[in-house]
């Protein structure tokens, strides 16, 4: 293994003074997809907002490339090679599928920024290129997120975040998302993602960070995704046994 | 009562108002701030042409543009950059510090009374006459203003940083995610803002060449509630108010009695309240509610 694409080294958020994250180490190597899991309010978003500068960082250092990103612009996080695709997908409703999908090239290098690498988008999903004269807002969940995803892409980023990318999707999209990631793992994108489906992270990941009440409680492999007590156990707490999410 | 040339002269006035409400649009756009200040850029450029009245035109106008530029980029710079991340109320104030602050100093420079900028007093000979009379400062403001909006419109839709401009004034913070330069986007608005006000400034004094410390703030407070009248939360719907609002003032000034033109602010606030009560967001927004385009 190389040296960690993203390291988190003691990381501390606070909004307002309540600690939203608190101490937390975290590595993501290049070429990995690393899942973050927990409940709701257990600090994970505010993890990604953190890498990309769009949160209050109080303590710890998050080193990108092995340089320190605390303290950079969040434009310049992006610019850098990093792209999230946050929870709520917010795309652009009013804008067009395509002007969307352009505004994903505004991160990417100067002179790299020809419309043709649409054509690598398109072939991960066919209904973005399908609906592209369509305003955004006028798609479906579904395809919001994939456009979402999409946009992100066309930065070419290095290391991918993903904020709950299948929430409030129908099971057939939820698949399609899925199929759509490790496809994009297979391209050498890096991943780090959140979601609430535990099990089926821990099974694709190929290291999963459980998060509780600002900390990371326990690291969970491949060959733990059968263990589901010990999943849930690490999940709710050392008391829970109820079923996963 | 001559209707065809009561409407030319509202639809120049209009399309000036418009340009006033598109600049304040912009800036609402992309920073959700209603800059008062703005009209202090008009005055700006206004005072600019009193000065320079003595030489040659395309350089008084050069120079107005000039200044009105570099004023909206280092207000937007000193005062309201630094403001980005408070609460929308102390901006709201900080935009009438600014402009009164602006507004004192063209008091102790100019004086109370008011300079004349001559600089295109030539516009006003007439440029067609019979049944209908159209002077030259008429179809400049058509002319020009019409560009300029056409301009905006395109610089908005058709460039990379136009596309920029109307994502950040959708979602700021998506937008920065994705690499959008905040201060950049901002910066820009400003100039062009800038640019919109120095052509107010100059198509004004065309048609009326005196500067007063308040000209451009009450073109400026006439165009706000134009913005609001016409729904202030997308670009077209606030120009389109702009435009309604100047071609109001213009048909109302003629149509009322010349002893009753004192009651033509109230007529014109009159006609606002009644087409708030009907359209509360806006004659010109669309009537589906929910998430909004801003530029």
């Amino acid at each position: 293994m190389g040296d960690p694409i993203v390291e988190i080294r003691g990381l501390e958020v606070r909004y307002d003074g309540v600690p939203a994250v608190r101490g937390i180490d975290l590595e993501v190597e290049p070429g990995e997809i690393v899942g973050l899991v927990g409940p709701n309010g257990a600090g994970k978003s505010t993890t990604l907002l953190a890498i990309m500068g769009s949160a209050p960082v109080t303590g710890g250092d998050i080193l990108f490339d092995g340089h320190s990103i605390v303290g950079r612009r969040t434009e310049d996080i992006a610019r850098s090679g990093v792209a999230l695709v946050p929870e709520g997908r917010h795309i652009f409703p009013h804008l067009t599928v395509a002007e969307n999908l352009r505004l994903g090239l505004v991160a990417r290098p100067n002179g790299e920024k020809e419309l043709d690498a649409e054509l690598e988008v398109a072939e991960l999903f066919p209904v973005v290129e399908e609906f592209r004269e369509r305003h955004a807002g006028a798609l479906s969940g579904g395809q919001q997120q994939q456009l979402a995803i999409a946009r992100a892409l066309l930065a070419r980023p290095r290391l991918l975040l993903l904020d709950e990318p299948t929430l409030g999707l129908a099971p057939s999209v939820v698949s399609a998302v899925w199929d759509a990631l490790r496809a994009i793992r297979d391209r050498g994108v890096t991943i780090l993602l959140i979601e609430q489906r535990a099990q089926i992270t821990v099974a694709l990941a190929n290291r999963t960070y459980v998060m509780n009440n600002a900390e990371i409680r326990t690291t969970l492999t491949p060959a733990e995704a059968e263990d589901t007590d010990r999943i849930a156990t690490a999940y709710f707490g050392a008391t829970a046994q109820m079923g996963l999410p | 009562m001559n209707v065809l040339q009561t409407l030319i002269d509202g639809v120049a006035l209009g399309t000036v108002y418009a340009l006033v409400a598109i600049g304040l649009a912009l800036i609402f756009g992309v920073m959700r701030l209603i800059n008062f200040a703005h009209g202090e850029l008009i005055t700006a450029a206004g005072y600019t042409l009193v000065v320079a009245r003595d030489l040659p035109v395309a350089v008084a106008i050069l120079l107005a543009i000039a200044v009105a530029v570099a004023l909206a980029w280092l207000m937007e710079r000193v005062a309201f950059r630094r403001l980005r991340n408070v609460a929308p109320a102390t901006t709201l104030v900080a935009t009438f510090a600014v402009a009164f602050a602006l507004e004192a100093v063209w008091l102790i420079a100019f004086g109370v009374r008011g300079e004349s900028a001559d600089v295109l007093s030539s516009l006003n000979q007439t440029a067609i006459s019979g049944e209908i009379t159209v002077r030259w400062v008429t179809i400049t403001m058509l002319g020009v203003g019409g560009l300029l909006l056409a301009g905006t419109v395109l610089l908005l839709n058709r460039t990379g940083i136009g596309l920029q401009m109307r994502a950040a004034a959708s979602d700021f913070r998506a937008a920065r995610l994705l690499g959008v330069k905040a201060d950049s986007v901002i910066s820009i608005a400003f100039l062009i803002s800038g640019v919109l006000a120095a052509a107010v400034a100059i198509l004004l004094t065309a048609q009326q060449p005196l500067v007063t410390p308040t000209f451009g703030l009450e073109v400026t407070i006439l165009a706000l509630v134009g913005i609001v009248v016409g729904g202030m939360d997308r670009l077209p719907s606030a120009t389109l108010g702009g435009f309604a609002i100047g071609f109001v003032t213009s048909v109302l000034g003629v149509v009322l009695p010349s002893n009753e033109r004192v009651f033509l602010p109230s007529a014109v606030f009159l006609f606002v309240i009644i087409v708030l009560l009907l359209r509360p967001a806006g004659l010109f927004a669309p009537r589906r509610a929910g998430a909004v385009e801003r530029v």
